[in-house]
């Protein structure tokens, strides 16, 4: 919660303090006006009134430019200062195709020169990419419509088009002048410079599109009142930054006690931080369709692998049976990773009776090529008849191969004599605690705060998923996976598994 | 036992190919569907092994199109199916041919024995 060490205006300050900052979602959204600085747009505030709706803020801010709602790209695009840079002399439409990744509908805004008129169509996000892709390919940027599906672009003949590829938004502009001419060099010019200065705007529209409506949701929820589809609505004229757009009449009398009088402040981190939650859905639901077609992808010539090498093992009696076993244990171990990868996400739980010391062993082999020349130190505390247990071997494999090869990685990276990782096992009172530590530089404490988060990687070359999914997979045996912070010169990681003995 | 193994994974169909050799029986092998259809249309087998994603096109279509060269009740006592993508419409179709459908990974060669 900080103000971004802005020291802001005596009524920003001043309704901040009237906030309900014990509110949860409140403290989330802590507010700056940085972000309004950031989209140069101004902001304003509205009294508060301390009696109303405790728990909502809602966002009320005055642009004194122009205000943006969805609603209202039409007539932006047909605003004076719009217009003037619009060919309208030479060309008869001018055309956009926009689509906000990861909504399943895509747009098309026609403005017709001719009578200065808007129309809008939704298209599906299908026929856009292909839309894309085909103006992506073409160098000249110069089309005849005739190579484009019926119906999709309402021009006829030549055009001029081109595609803009955001972080929030595709967006693809189309100048037609509805003939058979092709463009002269100028116009091209021209049509590059009014794409180049229309698009920045489009994408900040995007933005603000994708950051309001995640924020009326979660109005919304607050509220209890999702049920009522207009007020949802009416939440996209709040979002809007501009009080005087709301139109109380249309809103619900519960809903209006609780938006009236609201202050309000935004949030400079909320909207930025949903964005990057939608980024990290949509990269965590592409690493899960990655997976599952690296899992069917390898499965097949491992189970070649395994079942060969099985197979030469028996039938040999010589010391090369001893490596065909190995290697078949080996594909076996990875088929059995494989599996488990896309199990991830699945209640499946496999839990055998293993014994705790051999799977460690087995983790050490395994990491041999990362960890040559590290000491591995193994210490097993208290009895270990008792470390049989009950457990998912092939999760716990994991979370200990990655300890150990992050700790080796660091060791690497350091410039000591003797590096050494140390890993200790002890169970108390059906807890299973391991810690692996290393000797190596330690944990910065800015590092420290992230070092679970997914995709956080310090590595030049890691995917930052690695502690991740070694957390989410202690989580999943109902334990837990931690740093020890109270040790600056080491770096010690610690896994808690409540287990049940084995016989 | 004249056995015919219609396997893409040549590694898995050699290692089978060789297993069932050393249990007496005369196998040959092919990777590909087409390849395969041609082969049934030329010979008579005891035994088909067959995985259902080949290359070229599915062991279904194998089993269809062997049909013109085979006694149709013979399907279900000649095909035996393997496959590593499982599911229900898999396991309904196997079954409309009546054919036994073996899962890959399997767990051992001589999982194949009983079928034989």
């Amino acid at each position: 919660m900080e103000n971004k060490g802005h020291s802001g205006n005596e009524n920003t300050q001043k309704s901040f303090k009237e906030l309900d900052l014990s509110d949860s979602f409140l403290s989330k959204i802590l507010v700056t006006d940085s972000f309004f600085r950031r989209y140069q747009l101004t902001t304003h505030s509205l009294p508060a009134k301390k009696s109303v709706a405790p728990n909502l803020t809602t966002l009320l801010s005055r642009n004194s430019d122009f205000s943006i709602t969805p609603d209202s790209l039409e007539s932006i695009l047909k605003s004076k200062p719009f217009r003037s840079i619009m060919p309208i002399k030479t060309f008869s439409n001018f055309q956009i195709f926009a689509h906000e990744k990861g909504n399943p509908k895509a747009f098309h805004y026609f403005y017709n020169f001719v009578n200065n008129e808007i129309t809008t169509k939704k298209i599906s996000p299908g026929k856009f990419n292909s839309l894309f892709k085909q103006i992506k390919k073409s160098r000249s940027k110069n089309f005849q419509v005739t190579n484009f599906p019926d119906g999709l672009l309402d021009n006829l003949g030549t055009f001029l088009a081109k595609e803009v590829d955001g972080k929030i938004s595709q967006l693809i502009f189309i100048l037609s002048r509805n003939g058979f001419l092709a463009p002269g060099k100028d116009e091209v010019n021209l049509f590059d410079h009014l794409s180049n200065s229309i698009s920045p705007f489009l994408k900040f529209f995007f933005l603000n599109q994708l950051a309001t409506e995640e924020y009326s949701r979660k109005i919304c929820a607050l509220t209890n009142i999702n049920a009522v589809g207009y007020s949802l609505n009416n939440l996209h004229y709040a979002k809007t930054f501009n009080p005087g757009l709301i139109d109380f009449s249309k809103i619900s009398p519960l809903f209006i006690s609780q938006i009236k009088g609201l202050f309000v402040y935004f949030l400079n981190d909320t909207p930025l931080n949903n964005i990057s939650d939608v980024y990290q859905y949509q990269r965590i639901s592409l690493l899960g369709e990655l997976l599952n077609t690296l899992k069917h992808e390898l499965s097949n010539p491992l189970f070649a692998i395994q079942l060969a090498s099985k197979y030469l093992s028996e039938n040999k009696t010589d010391e090369k049976a001893q490596f065909f076993l190995e290697i078949s244990k080996s594909a076996e171990r990875c088929l059995g990773l494989i599996d488990n990868f896309s199990e991830l996400y699945s209640p499946n739980n496999a839990v055998k009776e293993v014994n705790i010391l051999n799977v460690i062993q087995e983790i050490i082999t395994l990491s041999k090529s990362e960890t040559k020349t590290i000491i591995k130190e193994v210490i097993p505390v208290g009895d270990i008849d008792k470390f049989t247990i009950m457990i998912n071997p092939i999760w716990m494999s994991q979370i200990l191969f990655n300890l150990i090869i992050n700790a080796a990685h660091s060791l690497h990276a350091s410039q000591l004599h003797q590096k050494k990782i140390c890993i200790m096992i002890s169970i108390i009172n059906d807890i299973l605690t391991i810690s692996v530590s290393d000797n190596g530089p330690g944990i910065h404490p800015d590092v420290s705060l992230h070092i679970f988060e997914p995709f956080f990687t310090t590595k030049t070359d890691g995917n930052g998923l690695g502690l991740s999914i070694c957390k989410g997979l202690a989580q999943k045996m109902s334990g837990n996976l931690r740093l020890n912070c109270s040790t600056s010169t080491k770096t010690e990681f610690i896994i808690e598994i409540p287990i049940t003995p084995g016989n | 036992m004249k056995i015919l193994i219609v396997e893409d994974e040549l590694l898995i169909s050699l290692t089978l190919k060789k297993y069932l050799e050393s249990k007496g029986h005369n196998v040959q092998s092919t990777g590909h569907g087409k390849e395969a259809i041609d082969i049934i249309s030329n010979n008579t087998f005891d035994k088909i092994i067959c995985d259902l994603m080949l290359k070229d096109i599915t062991g279904f279509e194998v089993i269809e199109e062997s049909k013109r060269f085979m006694d149709p009740m013979d399907i279900k006592k000649i095909f035996i199916l393997m496959t590593a993508y499982i599911s229900n419409q898999v396991y309904e179709k196997a079954s409309e041919y009546g054919c036994p459908v073996i899962k890959k990974p399997f767990q051992s060669l001589e999982d194949f024995l009983p079928y034989l």
